[in-house]
């Protein structure tokens, strides 16, 4: 509890001041053969310190495209992203990402794959990474799988190891595509109920984590604000804050009507 | 006089496209029958999977020859010669196919057997309206494949030559290369091989293309975008695709309107027919009974060649010397296909890895290699020979050189596919990981390439041995342009010309035995291990 109320003290500390990302009329078009498709046609939003931002809308609004030029992955058509006040151009040092299908490399064992980010990126020595991977493997409850190839784990545990990885690079922001998607219910549910503490602790480096989820229960359980697109070529209809306390009681009145909410958007 | 000669070259490749496509016709009912028969009746796979998986690792142009003079002996002159040059097509273009209606036809979802049980459909209905719609889209895809890999044989079976006498076709694009090269004809033998460039794209654009094209239509179970619209993970994506076609389940659809079954009729057939259908799983039992028939059928059959050869008055000694010179010539061979492979896959795995991480320059690339890829080795080798004749070691340099472009496609290619099949995520992850150069190639390039890589090793070092019969020693109407001077390939053409089946026979075994052992051994255990380790969502 200390680390909600430090946490909602940090948020209340926020200001326009600490604009950490900044999305201004961000278009995306894809070209398919002579043929152009316009997926994004124009977004613009803000986020700030400490913040949960989840982005939603229907699927082909091109949410997942949206993370990746934010991620530095992928151009935009128009537009700009910056971070911090500077403009992103390729993959900057202050994001990292987990992925739907949780990206982890099947010849690498769990440690080996959440090394491999330290020592490639951070320019970690083997035994500075060694130490930190060990410490995000038991903050994530993967003790004792250290040695395991990513093929022998379960899809919930697979995930872990992704949330591990993004742990110990120490992003500032955080990006998820979907990052419970490829769980079956009952694991999603279990671990979306941890994930919130494990990213946004005291101890935690993330100042801000993006969520693209189509899920809406997911979102009203985890987020601060949900931005909502519109269909192809999308646009936000929506820029909500979810007020509502943490822990969440997913039985609430107040959690349903969030939920309502958003699904009225939606369709 | 030039148009005259194109028209003859076009109607010669036309004779030999007949021949092709009779074999590869003939492969593809083989395959429905054999392929189905392996995956729907657990003994029968049993018994037809080693079988295939031996058949298509041995040298069958060893075979030829043998296959050549059986054939003449039943079907005297022009008739029996095209029945052996379709025969050893088909020897060539099978296997793959087979393999790939077996793959298909297990990998049917247990609903649509379930089904097909409830409709109590005839075996020729589940045929028409089952297996081979579901196994449709693998076929195409291995017919492309069959085609190129048939082609090598077309070339080198057209006109062959036993002894003093040289058997021959009377019109194919294979003897048009022959006889020019051996001429010295380099105008008339550019040509040909310029005709046989153009008919190998007009297929592909106009038969082969389309008709896998096509075939993307039986697919239920679609993969993404960019991975259908990629011309070499099509080519290659057989593996792992589940293939049932769109057009089996409409029909299925109207037969049950059409004609419905009454229910008690329908309760037999479940008590009948098992609806739990398992796929063949090797246990020890298996392994070992396998072993020992195997052992014993080869240890009877040893017995009975070593009796007629020696009641025919040949001696042990003679046996035992002839085999020495057997295993000298097998030890040569060996060390060349293991070299030539070693600068195959030295060349060819960047260059894959190269192409395949470059979008523009695979874009373009992998149409160019493909057709490059399909002009057999064997026919390119007489003009290699000839510019190399006065330099040292010339028979040697010509055999490392064919060999190598008889290997180092399957190579490319593979590697291609393994790279063009890699999640985006993972490319994503490693640019946020800052994965460059040397560390990217080691941590994800290189692996992820792996199982798709001792594939086509696999395949290579087959095409090596095949290509090594031809590129040791090459010799048109008597006349000899190539050799080396210790090797298989040398042994099994100066048998041939000397009538020494003894030797023939000799060389043959042994080096199927060696090639078996190596597969068993080497290959299929790497094989378990790299995609066990290194291929995603198992």
């Amino acid at each position: 509890m200390t680390s909600e109320t430090e946490n909602q003290k940090k948020r209340q500390n926020g200001s326009a001041s600490n604009v950490l990302l900044d999305v201004e009329n961000v278009g995306i078009t894809y070209q398919l053969g002579k043929e152009s498709l316009k997926a994004v046609d124009s977004v613009t939003f803000t986020a700030t310190k400490n913040e949960f931002v989840a982005i939603t809308g229907p699927s082909g609004s091109g949410k997942s495209s949206l993370l990746r030029v934010i991620a530095g992955l992928q151009q935009a058509s128009s537009g700009t992203v910056k971070i911090n006040g500077v403009e992103v151009n390729g993959p900057s040092d202050e994001v990292f990402m987990i992925f739907q299908n949780f990206a982890l490399l099947p010849w690498k064992n769990v440690l080996e794959n959440i090394e491999l980010p330290l020592i490639s990126r951070d320019k970690a020595t083997p035994s500075q990474a060694n130490a930190k991977a060990m410490k995000v493997i038991s903050e994530v409850g993967l003790t004792g799988f250290e040695k395991t190839y990513p093929g022998e784990l379960s899809g919930g545990m697979k995930q872990r190891v992704g949330i591990a990885r993004a742990l110990a690079v120490e992003p500032e922001i955080l990006l998820m595509d979907e990052p419970f998607n490829s769980l079956d219910g009952l694991t999603a549910e279990h671990l979306r109920g941890e994930v919130y503490s494990m990213l946004i602790g005291t101890e935690s480096p993330i100042n801000l984590v993006v969520m693209v989820s189509h899920n809406v229960d997911e979102i009203v359980e985890l987020a601060d604000r949900a931005v909502v697109m519109s269909n192809r070529p999308s646009k936000v209809v929506a820029d909500m804050p979810i007020d509502l306390p943490r822990p969440r009681d997913t039985g609430s009145q107040r959690f349903h009507y969030y939920v309502d909410k958003i699904y009225s958007l939606l369709t | 006089m030039i148009f005259q000669l194109i028209a003859k070259l076009f109607l010669d490749t036309g004779y030999s496209w007949i021949r092709m496509s009779l074999a590869l016709i003939i492969s593809v009912i083989f395959s429905w029958i054999v392929g189905v028969a392996a995956a729907r009746n657990k003994f029968a796979g049993n018994i037809i999977i080693p079988i295939l998986d031996v058949l298509q690792s041995v040298p069958i142009l060893a075979f030829f020859p043998v296959a050549l003079v059986v054939f003449v002996a039943i079907v005297p002159g022009q008739v029996g010669i095209n029945l052996a040059v379709i025969f050893l097509i088909f020897t060539s273009m099978a296997w793959n196919i087979a393999f790939a209606v077996y793959e298909a036809v297990l990998s049917i979802p247990q609903e649509y057997l379930d089904l097909a049980s409830l409709e109590n459909l005839s075996l020729w209905k589940r045929f028409t309206q089952l297996y081979i719609p579901a196994s449709w889209s693998k076929v195409a895809f291995n017919a492309v494949v069959s085609w190129s890999v048939g082609l090598f044989y077309l070339i080198s079976s057209e006109t062959f030559s036993l002894g003093t006498k040289n058997y021959q076709v009377t019109n194919g694009i294979g003897v048009d290369i022959a006889r020019f090269s051996s001429e010295g004809l380099w105008g008339q033998y550019a040509d040909a091989l310029i005709v046989l460039i153009v008919a190998v794209i007009l297929t592909r654009l106009f038969f082969l293309g389309p008709f896998s094209d096509w075939s993307e239509k039986f697919k239920l179970v679609e993969e993404p975008r960019r991975m259908r619209k990629d011309p070499i993970y099509r080519f290659y994506s057989w593996v792992n695709t589940k293939a049932v076609s769109k057009v089996f389940s409409a029909r299925m659809r109207s037969t049950s309107l059409e004609t419905p079954t009454p229910a008690p009729h329908r309760d037999k057939t479940l008590r009948k027919q098992p609806l739990k259908r398992r796929p063949i799983k090797f246990t020890r039992f298996h392994k070992v009974l396998g072993a020992i028939i195997g052992v014993a059928v080869l240890v009877v059959v040893l017995i009975e060649i070593f009796s007629m050869l020696i009641a025919s008055g040949v001696s042990l000694s003679i046996l035992a010397d002839k085999e020495g010179t057997v295993l000298v010539g097998l030890a040569y061979s060996f060390v060349r296909v293991w070299y030539v492979y070693a600068i195959s896959v030295a060349v060819g795995l960047p260059l894959g890895i190269v192409i395949a991480t470059h979008p523009k320059i695979y874009q373009g690339g992998s149409t160019t290699l493909q057709i490059v890829s399909a002009v057999p080795a064997v026919a390119i080798l007489p003009p290699i020979a000839t510019s190399l004749a006065n330099l040292p070691n010339s028979g040697e340099l010509t055999a490392a050189i064919v060999i190598f472009l008889g290997t180092i496609w399957y190579i490319i290619f593979n590697v291609m596919a393994g790279i063009r099949s890699i999640p985006s995520e993972i490319f994503e992850i490693s640019k946020l990981m800052r994965l460059k150069g040397w560390a990217y190639w080691k941590n994800v390039l290189i692996p992820a390439a792996l199982p798709s890589f001792v594939t086509g090793s696999i395949t290579g070092v087959g095409a090596a041995w095949n290509t090594l019969i031809v590129a040791e020693y090459f010799s048109v109407s008597g006349k000899v342009i190539t050799r080396v001077s210790y090797g298989v390939g040398v042994l099994i053409n100066v048998a041939i010309n000397t009538g020494d089946l003894v030797l023939l026979g000799l060389t043959v075994v042994s080096m199927s035995a060696v090639i078996v052992a190596v597969n068993l051994l080497f290959w299929r255990r790497l094989y378990n291990y790299t995609t066990k380790r290194f291929a995603y969502r198992r």
